[in-house]
């Protein structure tokens, strides 16, 4: 249970954090652009991906829900109907694996928004047949990852991760 | 006019010809395509009892069809994907994939890629 040092996340919270990811990645998307070069190094990667969590977050601007798993299923539906570009398409399978692993639950213990982040990142491998390393799919995989190892310390998501 | 042809591409240097076959194109368009996001296989052409066959490694290239078209190559790929994702944007990302890597790989302009999806895969691996 969320305790009273660390509420958790809930659907606010996590509204908020994919509302500000949002607003950073707007800002840096033509940085992503120049780090592209593969499958195609046509320098689009980046516009791609925030065209994705634009769609992503189109209802979720709109919805009050309390619940982090409707504000993950949301983010899931809309990043799967708008995706662009392969990292687009591999961004909704990462939303997908995330709402189905925080699925049925209000609020996330760091503990379950590690394991959350984890399974996110097996999803988004489970759709490739040879998965090239050094895309988002080695972000989300390091992600995760690091979320695990930071989820132990009584700072996690007090501070960005 | 599209026409089937046994030699893709002919080229003579000074030490003599250069040729590629359409089975080499076809590997290269395999191989390019089974490392493109959302594709779980290739497919044999055509359908056995309406059923879509996931080819196995070694055949992979009995997915692909490649033919002479004006301007350049045309390929016909036959591909399984991955269920719960935008089919026509993976489809898309797929055009792509395979006309670069042709492209870089034997140099002859890639006109057209006709991508066919034979069929809908769970999650497997």
């Amino acid at each position: 249970m969320a305790s009273e040092q660390n509420p958790g996340v809930d659907g606010p919270l996590f509204k908020r954090a994919l509302l500000g990811s949002l607003s950073w990645l707007s800002a840096n998307h033509e940085e992503v652009n120049r780090l592209n070069v593969f499958p195609v190094p046509d320098g689009d990667t980046g516009t791609n991906m925030l065209l994705t969590l634009q769609s992503a977050v189109e209802d979720i601007k709109e919805s009050d829900a309390a619940e982090v798993s409707k504000i993950a299923k949301l983010a899931s539906h809309g990043s799967l109907m708008g995706a662009r570009g392969n990292s687009g398409v591999i961004l909704s399978q990462i939303f997908r694996g995330f709402a189905r692993a925080v699925e049925g639950k209000s609020s996330l213990t760091p503990a379950e928004l590690a394991a959350a982040f984890e399974e996110a990142a097996n999803a988004a491998y489970r759709a490739v047949n040879k998965p090239t390393e050094g895309t988002i799919l080695t972000v989300a995989r390091e992600a995760g990852r690091a979320a695990a190892a930071a989820a132990a310390s009584p700072a996690f998501l007090r501070r960005p991760i | 006019m599209a026409s089937k042809t046994t030699t893709t591409l002919v080229q003579s240097r000074q030490w003599g010809r250069i040729e590629v076959f359409p089975s080499a194109v076809g590997a290269i368009a395999a191989h390019a395509a089974l490392r493109c996001y959302g594709i779980t296989g290739m497919a044999a052409r055509g359908l056995r009892d309406g059923v879509a066959e996931l080819l196995r490694r070694e055949n992979v290239d009995r997915g692909v069809e490649v033919i002479e078209v004006e301007g350049g190559l045309g390929i016909d790929i036959f591909v399984v994907v991955q269920y719960g994702i935008r089919i026509s944007e993976v489809a898309h990302n797929l055009q792509e994939a395979v006309k670069f890597e042709v492209e870089r790989s034997v140099n002859v302009p890639v006109a057209q890629v006709n991508v066919n999806v034979q069929g809908v895969r769970e999650e497997s691996s």
